[in-house]
């Protein structure tokens, strides 16, 4: 109610007060001293030796009458008033329930590395004037402002109506409020102050970003205008409309395929071959375990893996595949059953979005809840660091997903490489971390030896090949044809 | 120069009149103190006494020795073969010898001039060593708090500099250099008014009034100004900006490399290629920040086609205060304050006028009663003023809150409800109709409490 301001004068005011009292209430000591001495009053008396031992007391006593008394009665008076003066007006006038915050937002999903736009609408509902209002609109710590600020100082007429807006940039994935609003009343004078902290908040959702998509897609377009070569298409031989090849007639084949251009030009018979239209089954195991959270903030295992799974996933979009996604930790998390469309990208997005690294792994749960739910042979592709779970786990859950003809590739991040630059340390820490990495290795040895037997591929990655990687698995799986529709 | 900023830089000369006026009247020699206060000699007469203090100190320490020496004197006697001489020349005075030595008014060490009067003149030291030395701090701090308010517009130093102004009036009074006349007649407001130190006061204070004032002006209307000012410049960039094609990134560094490879031989050019290496490396986030500024312009673009008035919103225009209002409210509120803070004052200074007309009939007693001149009474008199306003305030919040308008819309409802129940239904309510009306009550109170 009272600010640092008001109380300050106030304090002031009753300091002097007290100086004013106190001054007095020496002179009243000084008097009272020689009566409880001498047994009577202190009458100075002219005839009396000046040198008595009673007369340092008379140097005090000029406070007595001393207009200190006065002036700081009045000084005291003066700021006591002051600070309370205007009180009765103030509380009169400012109420914070009269004002209405309204926010909004140009949208409430958005991309990591996207803009929002927010307007914050506040209106003064009552009839009388505020003189110094302030309104902060908090925004979570993973905002970050680039225009605009979320903040106003302004005044406020009665029924008056006044807005601001700001432009943030949403950094991470996840789901943020934006909220609350704290509206703060000033007198003039900055006496007084009534704060009332607005708990409305509007949730933004924030997909991971587009960002490796947007360049997949300029890529796309500068192969398209024959900038770039090797276009990926699947090279198996059937019954699809794209010519492949020219090859030898074989008895039982087909006389429409004849050739007879080529026949009349080499003399043999000859007929033509198409490439297949062939769409795979992928379904991608996302583990978001909390040893899928370690790493440089931002960029984490769990980061890279989402990056990675979204690239795919729009790939798999773009070539009409089927593709499917569990998050899976101590048991699985959500999941998508493997179908097309942008709105299942959508809704891939909405779940990526919300992906948090956390618990331990177990990959055997996840592999039985998609069996049950997609019963035919696809193509499984792990994203997991094979750190949260144990070793026979995971090899149970791969001979599982075999046992029902599963193609399964598993994509590792490796934890070192994710957590230290052996550039940035030290001679010593570097040879720390470089045992580490054998220890890390070593085990890693074990399991791919157990699952290379039963036909599970294992690609190690770090931050940088991650991207690549799942792209390439993605792409060889289809030209192959693993988990073919 | 923006409506804003005039404002301000009204208010500010209007509070550096007043701090300048308020300056000569106090430090303008014999106007209200004596200069003499502002002595720096006396400062150093303290000298004096710190000089006394040591010999009395070197004296005590001095008979401290000659007794030791006294001791060892007498040891010596019954020792052969050493004699005085071994010692020196050893003064046999006593302390109380030397400390009337020292206290010797013919003594140039000490200052007075007679043992009669030490007394007085000691204080009276004492009191313009305390006064000079205090009011030499007090006077920078006071002065340049004022002008650093100008600057800073910090509220602070505004109090700071009033604190300073007042308590080198207060020790000017308590040393009695003060020129004015001391006496605040409360007799009549007018003589309140025209008492000299009431009105020196009273004009420090005003000082501080105008001193918030400004700040609450410099602070709504500079910051808001600057803030409008700093979002348009960002804007005008993010709409006029232009991204550097590569080839014209490449052609300029290409030059520069080989220009300087050529002035400066080998060594340069390795550390040139190291600077120019490092560029690359930055290149990366320059690559960065001008794909962000251009996403931005484009985000802008569409904002402004959905939303004409974005850039104004953004920076804040539709929400600056209006400085034609605040200069309307400035003066009346300012009088209004002033103007009840000296009535009160006279008020609780001099309440006989008050309680004739109030109290007399009751307690005709009380008027006749010594203590209502005395600071006792007036300071209880001022904390029940002062809780006289708290309450008024509380119940006027009370008032305007509209929680009373909500209690009686309930009691009225509360009474409709009960006349609706004994005049009894009219037609029978269905129990799905009850829950309905439940429900509409529910949400309604909502609505209530959310506004």
């Amino acid at each position: 109610m009272l600010s640092s301001r008001g109380a300050f004068i106030a304090i002031g005011g009753i300091l002097l007060l007290s100086v004013g009292l106190s001054a007095k209430g020496i002179g009243t000591v000084t008097t009272m001293i020689p009566i409880l001495f001498a047994g009577e009053g202190f009458t100075p008396n002219p005839s009396e030796n000046t040198t008595s031992g009673l007369e340092w007391l008379e140097a005090f006593e000029i406070l007595n009458e001393s207009p200190i008394v006065d002036y700081g009665m009045f000084l005291g008076t003066l700021l006591v008033l002051a600070s309370v003066i205007g009180l009765p007006f103030f509380r009169a006038s400012s109420n914070a329930s009269l004002i209405r915050v309204t926010r909004k937002v140009d949208r409430e999903k958005a991309f990591a590395g996207e803009y929002i736009y927010v307007t914050v609408r506040i209106e003064n509902t009552g009839t009388r004037r505020l003189d110094f209002l302030e309104i902060y609109d908090a925004i979570p710590d993973m905002f970050e402002i680039v225009l605009g600020e979320n903040f106003i100082i302004t005044q406020l007429s009665g029924k008056e109506t006044k807005e601001f807006s700001y432009i943030i940039q949403v950094s991470t994935r996840g789901v943020y409020r934006i909220g609350p609003t704290k509206v703060i009343i000033h007198d003039r004078l900055g006496f007084y102050f009534e704060e009332n902290v607005r708990h409305f908040y509007t949730e933004i959702l924030c997909y991971p970003s587009y960002e490796d998509i947007r360049r997949m897609e300029a890529l796309s377009k500068r192969r398209q205008q024959g900038k770039m070569f090797g276009a990926h298409k699947t090279r198996l031989k059937g019954m699809g409309d794209d010519f492949h090849a020219l090859a030898r007639y074989y008895p039982g084949a087909p006389f429409k395929s004849l050739d007879w251009k080529a026949f009349s030009r080499t003399g043999e018979l000859m007929v033509r071959e198409f490439e297949a239209e062939k769409n795979i089954r992928m379904v991608v195991f996302l583990d978001h375990s909390g040893s899928m959270g370690a790493g440089i903030p931002y960029n984490t295992k769990l980061d890279f893996a989402i990056r990675s799974t979204m690239l795919v996933m729009k790939m798999a979009e773009e070539r009409q595949d089927l593709f499917g996604l569990i998050t899976y930790s101590d048991r699985p998390t959500s999941f998508i059953k493997p179908g097309g469309g942008k709105a299942m990208f959508f809704q891939l997005l909405e779940i990526l979005a919300l992906v948090e690294p956390q618990g331990r792994s177990d990959p055997l749960a996840a592999v039985d809840f998609v069996m049950q739910r997609v019963p035919r042979a696809s193509f499984y592709v792990f994203l997991t660091d094979l750190e949260s779970s144990d070793s026979e786990i995971f090899t149970e859950a791969a001979k599982r997903a075999r046992s029902m003809k599963n193609h399964i590739t598993v994509i590792s991040p490796f934890g070192p490489l994710f957590e230290t630059k052996l550039t940035d340390l030290t001679a010593t820490e570097r040879a720390i971390a470089e045992a580490i990495f054998e220890e890390y290795l070593g085990y890693r040895k074990q399991v791919e030896d157990r699952l290379r037997g039963i036909g599970v591929e294992i690609i190690n990655v770090g931050p940088d090949d991650i991207l690549p990687n799942v792209i390439k698995t993605y792409t060889e799986g289809k030209k192959i044809g693993k988990g073919m529709v | 120069m923006p409506a804003g900023q005039r404002t301000a830089h009204f208010f500010r000369i209007l509070y550096f009149s007043l701090f300048i006026f308020a300056c000569l009247l106090i430090f303008f020699p014999g106007l209200t103190i004596d200069p003499s206060i502002i002595d720096v000699s006396q400062v150093f007469k303290i000298l004096d006494y710190i000089m006394i203090i040591v010999q009395l100190l070197v004296s005590l320490l001095g008979t401290l020795v000659i007794q030791i020496t006294y001791s060892l004197l007498s040891v010596k006697s019954r020792l052969p073969f050493i004699g005085d001489l071994a010692f020196g020349a050893i003064d046999g005075s006593d302390i109380q010898t030397q400390i009337s030595a020292l206290l010797n008014p013919q003594n140039n060490l000490f200052p007075h001039s007679s043992i009669a009067t030490i007394g007085e003149e000691v204080i009276t030291d004492l009191f313009n060593f305390f006064g000079a030395t205090i009011i030499l701090i007090l006077i920078p701090i006071a002065i340049l708090s004022g002008i650093g308010f100008l600057r800073e517009g910090d509220t602070k130093l505004a109090i700071y500099s009033f604190l300073g102004f007042q308590l080198i009036i207060i020790i000017a009074i308590f040393t009695e250099n003060i020129l004015i006349s001391t006496v605040i007649n409360s007799n009549s407001l007018l003589d309140l008014l025209f008492s000299p130190l009431f009105t020196i006061g009273f004009l420090l204070y005003l000082l501080l009034e105008i001193a918030f004032q400004t700040s609450y002006t410099l602070n709504i209307i500079e910051p808001m100004t600057e803030r409008e000012k700093r979002i348009q410049g960002h804007l005008k960039r993010i709409r006029t900006f232009v991204p550097r094609t590569e080839e014209q990134e490449k052609g300029k560094e290409q030059t520069v490399q080989s220009i300087q490879s050529k002035k400066f031989g080998l060594l340069a050019s390795s550390y040139l290629r190291e600077m120019v290496e490092r560029r690359v490396f930055r290149k990366g986030e320059k690559e960065q920040d001008s794909k962000s500024t251009m996403r931005l312009q484009s985000y802008l673009a569409n904002l402004n086609q959905s939303d004409p008035d974005v850039e104004l919103k953004l920076a804040a225009k539709t929400a600056q205060p209006d400085v034609s209002a605040l200069m309307k409210h400035f003066i009346p509120a300012m009088i209004f304050r002033v103007v009840a803070v000296i009535l009160f004052s006279y008020i609780i200074m001099a309440p006989e006028g008050l309680l004739n007309i109030f109290v007399k009939a009751a307690f005709p007693a009380l008027l006749d009663s010594l203590e209502l001149s005395q600071p006792e009474f007036r300071t209880i008199a001022i904390i029940n003023v002062a809780l006289l306003f708290i309450l008024f305030g509380v119940i006027l919040h009370y008032l305007t809150s509209g929680r009373t308008a909500k209690i009686i819309e309930r009691v009225v409802q509360q009474i409709d409800t009960i006349v609706d129940f004994d005049r009894g239904p009219k037609t029978p309510i269905s129990a799905e109709s009850i829950e309905e009306g439940k429900e509409e009550t529910v949400e309604s109170v909502q609505e209530e409490e959310i506004s």
